[in-house]
């Protein structure tokens, strides 16, 4: 056991490093867990939009009525009319909608006339979209009463499509509101630690594989009566204690920070998916360990590999905004399988046998992977014991 | 002599081609990545076939036409429609293989699973068919013969917004990534700065206990040292923007005398940040480094590297902690640069940036000085 002692000795000394990152990774969670993951994550409660509403047709009963609609969509926000405040208001996000009415705009509209309200909004967002729709479903429909009813008076027709657009589905959720939000802070959480697997482990096993690894140390290695395989054995099983340690730590951050505390078959589903998941990211530190020669070059792959990999397998950004192309590349990493996996899980709400065995069968491509790395880890070890420096 | 200070530790910088190697290259990968995640982005929302069930509809029923009429776009139908009946439709739902099921009826009701994209088109999907169903049973009332004219017409849907953007720039959410990752590289200079300070300090290495001894006023070396790493920094910085500009084609703005000028003193930040910590940190090298790493990477999350939202919720909630830290002071002088016209903002950031610099050279002086060593 002199290895595995050898490596606690490693450990102790360098126990400050590795509670460092194991500190700052955590403070990352959390504060990425309270963000909401993702601003395309779409949910169901829309809350109102921020918005600039400058009006610049004045004393327009139809725009009255419009603002009154768009109040349940929106929430008013008062800049003032100067178009660089509106600017940085929009920039710095006071504001994510900005719609400017023109002088004349009623009498267009009552005239037939082609017009559009001008707006400016914040590119690709969700919110911009909800708006959007909101403001063409009160117009089109003003649009479709004042052309039925030549007759009706301006008010009448208001009062219509307001009451029109009342009408809208009764929405039953078949799932509890409550485990639903905690599916998906699961779900942002799981994804995330796919990333804090990655880079933690490759930052503290990679730093202390390094001392193992340097040329000195490991000729003395060499040349002791205690076989290869032992001593690799040896920092396996000192490595797997220690990323359990880590692997422990993390997932109790994540069920404490749960809205709900309930353990659900859901959630055992996605300790065992983060727990195969572990195997690979432990595979890669062991590379890494291997073929780095200093601290800083150990810091920047940490940094590289785990950040390029979330990003590619849908970590950070969902799975259904990244293109083809991407997602064939990814197919190639087991961070990809782990995330399609934790998604699938978000998305069932009864779990049969089929679903669980199909679960179960992307789960076991992640250890195809982690056993695949480890051989190349080995293979890597054997080349640099036989090449003389 | 200073001159040749200078020279003689770039060359020794140069030397060490494996960290140069990935201080150049860490930038260039990641933003390559970051282009290719972002490529769907540009093109139109591309949004999959929802897979939906509808309960007890009768023979004529308008709602499975409309849902099959329903259409992304010119060809991606927007629903896979099943008819079932109500327990198999539920099963479906639990089993996650349908987003949701429309009761049919006197008022379609809606049921499903949980939240999400999905969940939200079927949404409005619904509740635009019942507004239309409201909207011909009104007109029929008053008057019967605009119907048909109704009918026909109520699959086109005329749009009265006009995007309108000032100067063309929109406020770009992907961009806060690169820019969050520049940062990042330009305070990965850190690693240099740790480096200076570890080779200048007699306690802290052997080749410092060396320097210590030589005929070298101590000061005179550093300055020169530290020019000598801002110059690599500056030089691995401009690389990878250089390939950001011109081979993934993001937007700095035009003005590209203040984006170098931005680098430069992002760069010296960087490496002063490094100087500091590691002239007040009294441990070894490897925790140190720990310690810069760690500080760089969280200071870049809180400035939107993993997701821009983290940035504004900083701002709104700790202004001046968005205004301290160095990685979102970098990334917010290259989005003003992008995005306003007027250089206010900008010359604001920068000032804070030189200020926050000022105060890391001065904890660094202030620790380094006068130190004499009795004995190593």
């Amino acid at each position: 056991m002199q290895v595995f002692n050898g490596y606690i000795k490693v450990l102790k000394r360098s126990i400050p490093t590795l509670l460092i990152y194991v500190a700052v990774f955590s403070v990352i969670l959390i504060i990425f867990s309270n963000s909401g993951g993702s601003k395309a994550g779409g949910t169901f409660e829309a809350t109102k939009v921020p918005t600039a509403f400058v009006n610049n047709d004045k004393d327009s009963a139809l725009i009255a009525d419009f603002k009154e609609y768009l109040g349940d969509y929106c929430e008013f926000i008062d800049i003032g009319t100067d178009q660089e405040e509106l600017q940085d208001a929009l920039f710095i996000r006071k504001v994510e909608y900005i719609i400017n009415i023109d002088e004349g705009f009623e009498q267009r509209f009552l005239d037939g006339k082609v017009v559009a309200i001008d707006k400016r909004s914040v590119p690709d967002s969700q919110n911009s979209y909800y708006v959007d729709n909101a403001v063409n479903t009160y117009f089109n429909t003003l649009k479709t009463y004042a052309d039925t009813m030549p007759d009706a008076s301006l008010g009448e027709l208001c009062s219509l499509t307001r009451d029109t657009l009342k009408e809208s589905a009764t929405v039953n959720l078949v799932q509890d509101k409550v485990v639903a939000s905690a599916t998906k802070h699961y779900n942002i959480f799981f994804n995330f630690l796919s990333y804090l697997f990655v880079a933690g482990f490759i930052s503290c096993i990679g730093s202390i594989m390094l001392v193992f690894n340097d040329v000195n140390i490991r000729r003395r290695n060499t040349v002791a009566p205690i076989s290869n395989k032992i001593v690799n054995l040896q920092m396996m099983i000192a490595n797997f204690i220690f990323v359990c340690i880590f692997f422990i730590i993390m997932i109790s951050i994540g069920i404490m920070l749960s809205p709900s505390k309930v353990a659900s078959f859901g959630l055992g589903l996605n300790i065992l998916n983060s727990f195969v998941f572990l195997f690979s990211a432990l595979a890669i530190s062991y590379i890494v360990g291997l073929t780095a020669k200093s601290e800083n070059v150990v810091g920047a792959i940490a940094t590289i590999v785990s950040l390029g990999l979330a990003f590619l397998s849908g970590a950070f950004v969902p799975q259904f905004l990244l293109s083809d192309t991407v997602l064939k590349v990814a197919r190639f990493t087991p961070n990809f399988w782990y995330v399609y996996t934790n998604d699938k899980i978000a998305e069932i709400t009864t779990f049969t046998k089929a679903n669980v065995s199909e679960l179960l069968g992307y789960m076991g491509i992640q250890m195809v992977f982690a056993v695949a790395l480890f051989c190349i880890a080995i293979v890597i070890s054997k080349m640099k014991s036989q090449r003389t420096e | 002599m200073m001159l040749r200070l200078y020279y003689m530790r770039l060359k020794c910088l140069f030397r060490n081609k494996e960290s140069l190697f990935w201080s150049a290259l860490f930038p260039i990968f990641l933003s390559f990545v970051f282009s290719l995640v972002f490529s769907n982005f540009e093109k139109e929302e591309q949004f999959a076939t929802i897979n939906i069930a509808i309960v007890e509809s009768q023979e004529q029923s308008y709602i499975i036409d409309a849902a099959k009429e329903a259409k992304y776009g010119e060809d991606t139908a927007m629903f896979d429609i099943q008819q079932v009946n109500e327990n198999d439709a539920k099963d479906l739902l639990k089993k996650g293989e349908i987003t949701g099921y429309i009761v049919d009826g006197e008022k379609p009701s809606l049921y499903i699973g949980g939240s999400g994209i999905e969940a939200t088109i079927l949404k409005s999907f619904v509740d635009n068919y019942l507004q239309t169903v409201k909207k011909i049973s009104i007109v029929a009332s008053t008057n019967p013969e605009k119907v048909q004219e109704l009918i026909n017409g109520s699959m086109k849907r005329a749009d009265y917004i006009s995007d309108t953007n000032v100067s063309g720039r929109a406020p770009n959410f992907t961009l806060i990534y690169y820019y969050a990752l520049l940062a990042l590289a330009c305070l990965y200079g850190s690693n240099f700065g740790i480096t200076e300070i570890s080779d200048i300090q007699a306690d802290k290495s052997a080749k410092g206990a060396r320097i210590n001894v030589a005929p070298v006023h101590k000061l005179k070396l550093l300055i020169c040292n530290i020019f000598a790493a801002i110059t690599v920094q500056v030089l691995c910085v401009l690389v990878a923007i250089t390939f950001m500009a011109y081979v993934l084609s993001i937007d700095f703005g035009s003005r590209v005398g203040l984006v170098v000028l931005t680098c430069v003193l992002a760069s010296i930040c960087g490496v002063t940040f490094g100087a500091m910590l590691r002239s007040v940190l009294k441990k070894n090298e490897k925790t140190v480094n720990a310690i810069s790493n760690a500080a760089v990477l969280i200071l870049s999350f809180l400035s939107g590297l993993m997701n821009p939202e983290v940035k504004y919720m900083v701002a709104d909630n700790i202004p001046i902690f968005a205004k301290i830290n160095p990685a979102n002071l970098i990334t917010d002088s290259f989005y003003y640069l992008y995005y306003f016209d007027s250089l206010d903002r900008y010359w604001f950031n920068i000032v804070c940036m030189v200020l926050v610099t000022l105060v890391f050279v001065a904890i660094t002086y202030f620790a380094t000085r006068r130190r004499q060593y009795a004995s190593i």
